[in-house]
């Protein structure tokens, strides 16, 4: 050994692993290769040889140097664990290194040569000085010792432990592992009981003696079937399962992405929790815009801002709050191929969906007149399936306003031509239907029975002439026993404002300009297409429940009919039936709530699920400006109710009636004619008796006690009409007929429609009529009928807040009477009365002479009927005989 | 002597149920087959092993037995050694466990896997006994071991097997709670290794400077003090 050459080049050969490297000493007279074992001696002391080679001084001040390092313990083993390195060096150990390097260069070894062999000579010093890594030395211990050590067997150690876990995964996001597009995944054990008690996964696999994290061995078995059944759910965790001890692995951008999109989900089904770190995941919320588009030329008016020609344009971008981003932003959002993204300065993770859209984003597309409207009122747009917030631009800002203050703004003036002074909800009625029809939208308007609609919808025909918006005729379609009422009072609240019937054998259209129309929903179905022909201003749709259902013919037709803006009007509170409010307000303004289909997704089903309580929000921001329902009970509109209201509903008599009815005057007027005093008086009363059947229904003048009996009258019609809206209001009715028999019809058909009525005539028995006054009182049934003479006095039944007279009385105090039964000083409901009067019969000539001649009225038929006998023939005949005007109309088709 | 792993009697079994269902079950019946050249003895012995004669089984270290037809005049004892893995084995096997903590997870559900064999077997440990590493006695007269008793018991260790790899380790010298510990030892000082060796390192390498600081000047041609410091510091290496 001694004898080693130093004068001489030595060169470095290196192995592997590093220990077995080797010094090749070369003299003048031999060469001798050394292990390092045996070079390492000679290099430490080579250094005091000043005339040793350089580049023996080189490996010898290497040699000094690596063993100084190996002293303070820079050693590590390698990445395979197969053999030890020096490191992790610090940076004074680098300038040493350098400084070397720098010193000993020599020759043909300059200093990064010099440097690169400094570095392999130091690994095969470390590696040589250190032994290699042992397999960890099993202590011999005693079976006893071995058994107490068993998890079972341990009960004084494991008192207390947790044995029960929940696995849940924390991400960590170093900058370095952020730079590379993915995060870090930390699991964590928690106590299965409380939840607060937790550790990383890593903990579990140091025995709780020596860490104390409260765990026990049978804890990280558990953690083990957790972390499976997780990386079964989510297969990247598998590679936590094949470390040693599953404490953290680093995910790839693509991992990542397929964290956000699907590995969340699919976690969260197993109750695996994910953590973020505060802020990393970018709440990048799509914001977005609409604007109305500057119109070409200057369009008229009167088309509104919604009208079909308008046009609307929708932007979105994404948002960090309220911080909307920039172009630029998007569109490097949009290239990123990592979730992980730099954004303001900071690293942030956005769910692959988000980027997606922002690829997929157009910088502005075209949406219809309805989107914009929709979005403007819910704050939020349906775009590709997806919502987005939405902020309107300026100009639908201020129609958003308009429409959400409708009906509450200042009312308007009664319009000029308006033959009444409007309440004040209906002043304000007519001010919302004003403002929505003035934008171009439809609206429906719900107020109660007896609120007045009609009146309403008058005063909008006069206020949108007055204003000179309207070009064109009024469409009213009702139910045929509607027609009368809306006839009379348009000549009674504008008196000049033409009215005419297409229904029944007049359906001329010719020459029609202005005023109003009136239909009925069978004509409309029938023909639809020489109604579409008009260019109406304004269709009306009374007793809207009619189109409730939107497949049906009546509903499909009544749509074909175009017009500048539409009014739906009904009694019965849609609001509570979310299909028929659908078909109702999507005739109403078209496309509003989207397709039928569309509807039941988006609003319908997750409303009657009830899981979203922001989706019903959203809806009745939506719905609410269109509809606008008042209740009698409303602290506003009660006291402005008069305590009775009465109304006359004037009806035509069906074909059959007519046949009927003037067959009898006729046969009887002859026989009047040709009888003598005594028995003249009796076929006069029989004459009057045997119209006013006829008026109130064929069965009954016929006595059949069977058969069909919907369509035969108007007034069953009405009635029917009537209690249909009076029990979707809750209400309860007095009907009141002189005649049993119709009485008992009624009740009759009532029952096939399920109607629970009770029924009270001049042969019930006292104690029977007191049971069912309490009965009514209390709500057993809502419909009461009652064929009785004044109704029997003591009677109080003022639960009933509406009375029909199905027949007239002839007599106003008898009627009035009739009517205290439910209308009571002191009561807090309005009452409303419903008279029924066909038009152009003895009944309605009687009413009119009793409007006339009200004086003589109550002198001459103080005595009631009896009184009309002594009429002459001439006068008997002009008071009964039909009347010119009225037409008989053909029944409506069924269904209508 | 850990306690004894009893597997319950088995009431009778025929039919696919009695294949075994799982690859180290099929491995091991394998073995068991290779142990006779006697087919019929395979055929006899499987349905004796499916036929509700048998006894519990004791499994102990390296052992099994039961008992056929007990209680009667018949009766005889079938055992089965299995030669024992030895401690070296145990360390390596438990090491490979502890590469990846899904390893102790399978074993707990019941469950050996494939690839843990398969590193074992490339580490030099078999898990499986071959053919040779099976022996077996019975007090039947049979000239011929193993006799049918003896392969209706390996049988139902087979099925033991199936439901429970570590009856394999017991047969092959280990408890589960040593080799569980084993693995944790081997895991929980994966931080720890070498550091003795490394602590060991540093003070020789003080030792070395320290010696280097007084190191004889000299070109060392036959310099007793050249000689002597390079034979101590060797030592020290």
């Amino acid at each position: 050994m001694s004898f080693v050459p130093l004068q001489g080049r030595a060169t470095w050969v290196p192995g592997h692993p590093p220990r077995l490297s080797e010094v090749e000493f070369s003299g003048p007279a031999r060469t001798i290769r050394m292990p390092m074992r045996g070079a390492i001696p000679v290099l430490t002391r080579a250094i005091r040889d000043e005339e040793a080679h350089p580049s023996v001084g080189l490996l010898s001040g290497a040699t000094l140097l690596a063993l100084k390092l190996v002293a303070s313990g820079r050693i590590r083993l390698s990445e395979a664990g197969d053999s030890w390195r020096v490191g992790p060096l610090e940076p004074d150990d680098h300038d040493r290194l350098r400084a070397l390097a720098a010193a000993r260069a020599h020759g043909d070894t300059d200093v990064d040569a010099a440097e690169d062999l400094i570095r392999q000579l130091l690994d095969a010093v470390a590696d040589t000085m250190t032994r290699p890594p042992a397999v960890p030395e099993q202590r011999p211990r005693s079976w006893g010792q071995r058994v107490a050590s068993l998890p079972e067997g341990e009960p004084e150690e494991d008192a207390g432990l947790v044995d029960r876990v929940r696995l849940t995964l924390r991400i960590e996001a170093p900058d370095e592992v952020l730079e590379g597009g993915g995060v870090v995944v930390v699991p964590q054990a928690h106590d299965a009981d409380d939840d607060t008690h937790f550790v990383d996964a890593e903990q579990l696999w140091t025995p709780d003696r020596e860490s104390g994290h409260g765990f026990s061995h049978r804890a990280r078995v558990a953690l083990g079937l957790a972390l499976r059944r997780a990386s079964s759910a989510w297969e990247p965790l598998d590679r936590l399962l094949r470390q040693p001890v599953p404490d953290r692995i680093v995910l790839d951008g693509e991992e990542l992405a397929d964290l956000l999109e699907d590995g969340l989900e699919a976690l969260d089904g197993l109750g695996v929790d994910v953590f973020w770190p505060r802020g990393l995941r970018g709440e990048l919320v799509p914001q977005g815009r609409v604007e109305a588009m500057p119109r070409p030329q200057e369009a008229p008016l009167t088309e509104g801002l919604f009208g079909p020609e308008a046009l609307f344009t929708f932007d979105w971008r994404l948002a960090l709050g309220t911080d909307v981003l920039t172009e630029e932003e998007m569109t490097a959002l949009a290239a990123a191929t990592s979730p992980v993204i730099r954004l303001r300065d900071n690293w942030m993770v956005i769910d692959p969906g988000v980027a997606r859209r922002a690829r997929r984003r157009k910088a502005s597309q075209r949406i219809t007149p309805v989107q914009a409207l929709q979005s403007a009122l819910t704050g939020t747009l349906e775009v590709a399936g997806e919502t987005v917030e939405v902020h309107p631009g300026a100009t639908l800002l201020r129609v958003r306003q308009q429409i959400v203050d409708a009906s509450t703004v200042a009312p308007l003036a009664d319009p000029p031509g308006l033959r009444a002074t409007l309440r004040d909800y209906q002043r304000h009625g007519l001010t919302w239907l004003a403002e929505l029809t003035g934008v171009g939208l439809g609206a429906c308007l719900a107020d109660d029975m007896g609120l007045g609609k009609t009146v309403t919808v008058i005063a909008l025909h006069l206020h949108r002439r007055a204003r000179g918006l309207a070009s064109g005729p009024t469409l009213v379609v009702c139910p045929a026993s509607l027609m009368g009422n809306w006839e009379a009072e348009i000549g009674r609240f504008a008196p000049g404002v033409a009215v005419r019937r297409f229904h029944g054998t007049s359906r001329d259209l010719g020459g029609v300009e202005d005023g109003f129309v009136l239909t009925t929903y069978g004509t409309m179905r029938v023909d639809h297409r020489t109604l579409a022909e008009v260019p109406w201003d304004l269709v009306v749709a009374d007793e809207a429940q009619h189109v409730k259902n939107a497949l049906s013919s009546t509903a499909r037709n009544l749509r074909t009919i175009r017009s500048r803006c539409r009014v739906a009007l009904t009694g019965t509170p849609v609001e509570n039936n979310l299909t028929e409010l659908w078909a109702i307000l999507d005739w109403a303004t078209p496309g509003l709530l989207g397709s039928r289909n569309a509807f039941r997704k988006v609003w319908a089903a997750p409303i009657e699920r009830g899981v979203d309580p922001g989706v019903t929000r959203r809806f009745a921001q939506l719905v609410e400006p269109f509809l606008l329902r008042r209740r009698k009970s409303d602290p506003g509109i009660a006291p402005e109710l008069p305590a009775k209201t009465e109304t006359d509903h004037l009806l035509r008599l069906t074909r059959e009636q007519v046949v009927l009815y003037e067959a009898l005057v006729r046969e009887s007027m002859e026989r009047i004619e040709q009888a003598d005093e005594d028995s003249r008086r009796g076929l006069v009363l029989a004459l009057l008796t045997g119209l006013k059947q006829i008026c109130n229904h064929p069965a009954h003048y016929l006595r059949q006690a069977g058969g069909r009996l919907p369509g035969r009258s108007e007034k069953l019609d009405l009635t029917d009409e009537l209690i249909g809206t009076i029990l979707a209001e809750n209400g309860s009715v007095l009907v009141f007929t002189q005649y049993v028999a119709m009485a008992r019809l009624l009740e009759r058909h009532l029952a096939t429609s399920g109607v629970p009525t009770l029924f009270l005539h001049g042969g019930t028995p006292i104690r029977a009529r007191e049971q069912m006054v309490r009965d009514f009182q209390e709500g057993a049934a809502p419909v009461f009928l009652l064929s009785l003479k004044a109704g029997g006095t003591g009677l109080n039944l003022t639960r009933a807040d509406h009375v029909i007279h199905f027949d007239r009385w002839w007599n106003p105090a008898v009627e009035d009477q009739a009517t205290d039964r439910a209308h009571r000083i002191g009561q807090s409901r309005a009452v409303q009365v419903h008279r029924l009067v066909t038009e152009g019969t003895v009944e309605q000539k009687v009413a009119a002479l009793l409007e006339r001649k009200r004086s003589l009225a109550d002198s001459v038929l103080g005595a009631g009927e009896a009184a009309l006998t002594e009429l002459s023939n001439a006068e008997l005949r002009d008071l009964v005989s039909l009347r010119g005007p009225s037409l008989p109309r053909t029944p409506d088709p069924p269904g209508a | 002597m850990p306690d004894p792993i009893v597997v319950p009697r088995l009431t009778r079994r025929r039919g696919p149920a009695a294949r075994s269902t799982t690859w180290w079950g099929r491995a091991f019946v394998r073995s068991v087959e290779e142990t006779t050249l006697e087919g019929d003895a395979l055929t006899a012995s499987r349905s004796l092993a499916g036929s509700g004669r048998l006894s519990a089984l004791v499994v102990l270290e390296s052992m099994a037995s039961a008992v056929v037809d007990p209680g009667t005049s018949t009766s005889v004892m079938p055992q089965v050694k299995i030669a024992k893995l030895d401690a070296a084995s145990w360390r390596a096997f438990a090491q490979e466990v502890a590469r990846e903590n899904g390893f102790v997870t399978a074993l707990e559900t019941g469950e050996l896997p494939a690839e843990l064999v398969e590193h074992a077997d490339e580490a030099g440990v078999e898990l499986m006994p071959g053919p040779g590493a099976i022996d077996t006695a019975c007090e039947c007269e049979a000239w011929i071991q193993p006799c049918v008793h003896a392969l209706a018991l390996l049988h139902q260790l087979a099925w033991a097997i199936d439901r429970d790899p570590y009856v394999l380790m017991l047969l092959r010298g280990r408890t589960r709670e040593a080799l569980l510990e084993d693995v944790a030892t081997s895991v929980s000082s994966r931080d720890e290794r070498g550091a003795a060796e490394l602590e060991d390192a540093r003070v020789r390498a003080a030792q070395v400077l320290a010696l280097a600081r007084e190191a004889p000047p000299g070109h060392g041609l036959a310099d007793t003090a050249v000689a002597s410091y390079d034979e101590q510091v060797s030592r020290l290496l």
